[in-house]
C-alpha cells in the first residue's frame, strides 16, 4: 500500500498516515493481522520526524484500527474496531451529506454513491 | 612513468561517464535524464527527439576529453605533470554536469508544455516498509579488518599503512549503514514491483561495500608480501594496486548497470495511473532538494549511488566540501606537487641538512661514516613509504634488500650516498652541481 503525502497541504502528515491507513484498511490493501512498519521505518520511509509516526501510530491505536503487540510488532486490528464510529466520524458525515443535499442530490442519489464508496472496500 | 599510470588510470572515466550518462537516456523508473516522464511521453517525438541529442552530445563530449587528456600526456610540460592533469578531472566533472543540466531542463519545459506534470506527493510504501530489513553481518567487515591488520604484527616498520587498510575496512561498514536510505523504491501502487526493486538495489549497495572492505585486507596483505619477498619488487605493489582498483571499479560499474537493467525491465510498463514525481525536489535532475524530508542522505532516483539532500544543514556542508575538494583543493594541490622537490644540500651548525617538502634530514657529521659522490641511482629501489614522483623521491625504499632513506631529484645528478655510524643509509641530492657536491663533501671529511 502506498501513502501519498502533500507536504502543501494544511493537513497535518500524521493526520494524513491516520487517514490513508484507515482508508487502506477498509479498502482491503491492509488486511487485519498483516504487520505495519515500525515507527522507526515508516518515519525513515516518509522522511519525517520520528514524533509524527507516532502521533499517527497512536492515533490508530486509540480508535482501534492498529494493535501493538511486544512480539509481532503492529498489525492491523482484526475485525471491526471496538471503538465503533467516533463522534468526529458522524459530524463528518453528517457535514458531507449535507454538502451532496446543497449540490442538489436527492437522497437516493446521495444514498447510491455512499454505497458505491462504500464497497469499494468490500471487492 | 608516474604521469602515464595517472593518465592511463583516468582516462577511461570520460568513457565511462558517457555510458551512464547515454544510459541515463534509456527510461527506467518512468525517468530520462532526470525528468519523470508518462508512459505517453515515451513514445512522443519531441521528448524522443531531445533524448537522441543529448546521446550524440554524451559521444562528442566524451571524445573531446579524452583527446584532451591524450594532448595532455603526450605533450606536456617539463616539470608541470599534476596542475594540467587536477584541471581536466575539474573540466570532465563540470563538463558532463553542464551537459546533463542542460538537458534535463529542455525536458522538463517539453513536460510542462504537454501538461504532464502532477501533483508533487511523497510516495511512501507501507508495504514495503513494513518487510525486515537483512543487511550484511557485521563479521564481514570485522574479518576484513583481522585481515588487513595482521600484516602489522609481522612488519612493524609498516604498521600505519596496514592499520590504516584495517581503518577503511571497519569505514567501509560505517558506510554500508549509513549512507543508504533505507526507503522503498516506489515507482507506481505495484507493490510487488517495489519491493522487488528495493530489494535489488539494497542487495547490490551491500555488496558494493563488502567488495571494497576486502579490496582493503588484498591491499594490505599485497604491501606485506612485496616487503617481505623483495624478490617481486615494487612492480608488485603497483600491479597488485592497479589490478584492484580495476577490478573493483569493473565489479561495482556490473553492479551499477545491473540494478540499471533490473529497474528498467520492472518498470517498462508503469506510467499510468498513478506514478512516482519527485522532478521537483531534484535541481537540475542531479541535486536533491527538500526542506520537507528530514534525512540528509538519499538515494538516488536511478542506480545505485547516493546524494546528499542540500536542504539539510549536513548536506550543505557535505556538497561544500566536496566542493571545495574538487574545484579548489585539487588545482591547488597539483600545484604544491609540481612545485615539491628537495632544496640544495648545506651544512649547518655540524649538521648536513636535506631540506623538502615536509621533514627535513639532519644528519650530524660527527656520526657520518663515509660519504661519496655517485652519477647513477640504483635501478632495483622499491619506495617502502613516502614521496615517489617522476621528479621527487622522498622518503624509505629499499635497495638490494637493505634500507635506505632517500631525498633526492632522480634527473639531476650527480647525488651524494651517505652511510651513518649505524649503518643508515642515505642518498641525497638537491639539484645541485659537482662542484656544490664536491665542496660539500670537503667539508664533511669523506
Amino acid at each position: 500500500m502506498l501513502l501519498k503525502l502533500d507536504f502543501g497541504s494544511d493537513q497535518p502528515i500524521y493526520m494524513q498516515i491516520r487517514n490513508q491507513i484507515v482508508l487502506g484498511i477498509a479498502q482491503g490493501q491492509l488486511r487485519p493481522g498483516e504487520r505495519l512498519p515500525t515507527i522507526r521505518a515508516l518515519a525513515e520511509e516518509c522522511g519525517i520526524n520520528m514524533m509524527t509516526a507516532s502521533k499517527a501510530y497512536q492515533l490508530l491505536r486509540q480508535e482501534g484500527y492498529i494493535t501493538a503487540d511486544r512480539r509481532a510488532g503492529t498489525v492491523v486490528a482484526s475485525g471491526k474496531t471496538p471503538a465503533g464510529p467516533q463522534p468526529e466520524t458522524v459530524e463528518g458525515l453528517r457535514l458531507r451529506l449535507g454538502e451532496l443535499r446543497l449540490a442538489g442530490l436527492s437522497v437516493e442519489e446521495a444514498m447510491d454513491l455512499c454505497r458505491k464508496l462504500y464497497e469499494e472496500g468490500t471487492k | 612513468m608516474n604521469a602515464l599510470i595517472m593518465w592511463g588510470l583516468t582516462l577511461w572515466v570520460p568513457v565511462l561517464m558517457c555510458v551512464l550518462n547515454i544510459n541515463e537516456a534509456k527510461f527506467k523508473k518512468n525517468l530520462a535524464v532526470g525528468v519523470t516522464f508518462p508512459r505517453a511521453g515515451r513514445e512522443d517525438a519531441e521528448v524522443l527527439r531531445l533524448l537522441a541529442g543529448f546521446k550524440r552530445e554524451q559521444i562528442v563530449l566524451c571524445l573531446a576529453l579524452v583527446a584532451l587528456g591524450v594532448l595532455c600526456l603526450v605533450l606536456g610540460w617539463p616539470g608541470i605533470d599534476f596542475l594540467p592533469y587536477f584541471l581536466w578531472i575539474d573540466l570532465m566533472i563540470v563538463a558532463q554536469f553542464v551537459s546533463y543540466a542542460r538537458w534535463n531542463g529542455k525536458l522538463k519545459a517539453v513536460k510542462r508544455a504537454k501538461g504532464w506534470t502532477v501533483p508533487a506527493l511523497r510516495a511512501a510504501s507501507v508495504t514495503a516498509a513494513a518487510v525486515p530489513v537483512k543487511r550484511p553481518g557485521w563479521w564481514w567487515f570485522i574479518a576484513a579488518a583481522v585481515v588487513a591488520a595482521v600484516p602489522a604484527v609481522f612488519d612493524r616498520e609498516m604498521w600505519f599503512a596496514y592499520l590504516l587498510d584495517a581503518g577503511v575496512a571497519l569505514g567501509c561498514w560505517a558506510g554500508a549503514k549509513y549512507l543508504y536510505r533505507n526507503r522503498a523504491e516506489a515507482v507506481d501502487e505495484n507493490d510487488a514491483v517495489t519491493q522487488a526493486l528495493t530489494r535489488v538495489r539494497r542487495r547490490a549497495w551491500d555488496r558494493v561495500w563488502v567488495l571494497c572492505a576486502w579490496t582493503m585486507a588484498a591491499v594490505s596483505v599485497g604491501i606485506w608480501l612485496s616487503t617481505a619477498l623483495p624478490a617481486a619488487g615494487g612492480g608488485a605493489v603497483m600491479l597488485l594496486t592497479v589490478a584492484l582498483a580495476l577490478a573493483v571499479c569493473a565489479v561495482a560499474v556490473a553492479l551499477e548497470f545491473r540494478v540499471r537493467r533490473v529497474q528498467e525491465k520492472l518498470t517498462a510498463s508503469s506510467g499510468e495511473g498513478f506514478y512516482v514525481d519527485e522532478d521537483d525536489k531534484w535541481i537540475w535532475g542531479q541535486l536533491y532538494y527538500d526542506p520537507n524530508d528530514s534525512r540528509t542522505v538519499v538515494n538516488n532516483r536511478t542506480g545505485v549511488n547516493s546524494t546528499v539532500n542540500l536542504a539539510r544543514p549536513g548536506g550543505k556542508v557535505l556538497m561544500a566540501f566536496v566542493l571545495i575538494l574538487l574545484i579548489v583543493a585539487m588545482p591547488v594541490m597539483g600545484v604544491c606537487f609540481d612545485m615539491m622537490g628537495p632544496e640544495p644540500l648545506v651544512i649547518e651548525d655540524g649538521t648536513l641538512v636535506a631540506a623538502s617538502w615536509g621533514e627535513d634530514y639532519v644528519l650530524p657529521l660527527e656520526e657520518i661514516e663515509s660519504a661519496e659522490i655517485i652519477d647513477a641511482l640504483p635501478e632495483n629501489g622499491v619506495r617502502v613509504m613516502g614521496i615517489g614522483l617522476d621528479s621527487f623521491l622522498k622518503g624509505k625504499f629499499k635497495i638490494d634488500g637493505g634500507d635506505a632513506t632517500l631525498c633526492l631529484d632522480p634527473r639531476t645528478g650527480p647525488w651524494l650516498k651517505v652511510t651513518m655510524t649505524d649503518g643508515t643509509l642515505y642518498l641525497l641530492g638537491g639539484g645541485g652541481s659537482r662542484e656544490d657536491i664536491l665542496a660539500l663533501l670537503g667539508q664533511i671529511g669523506g
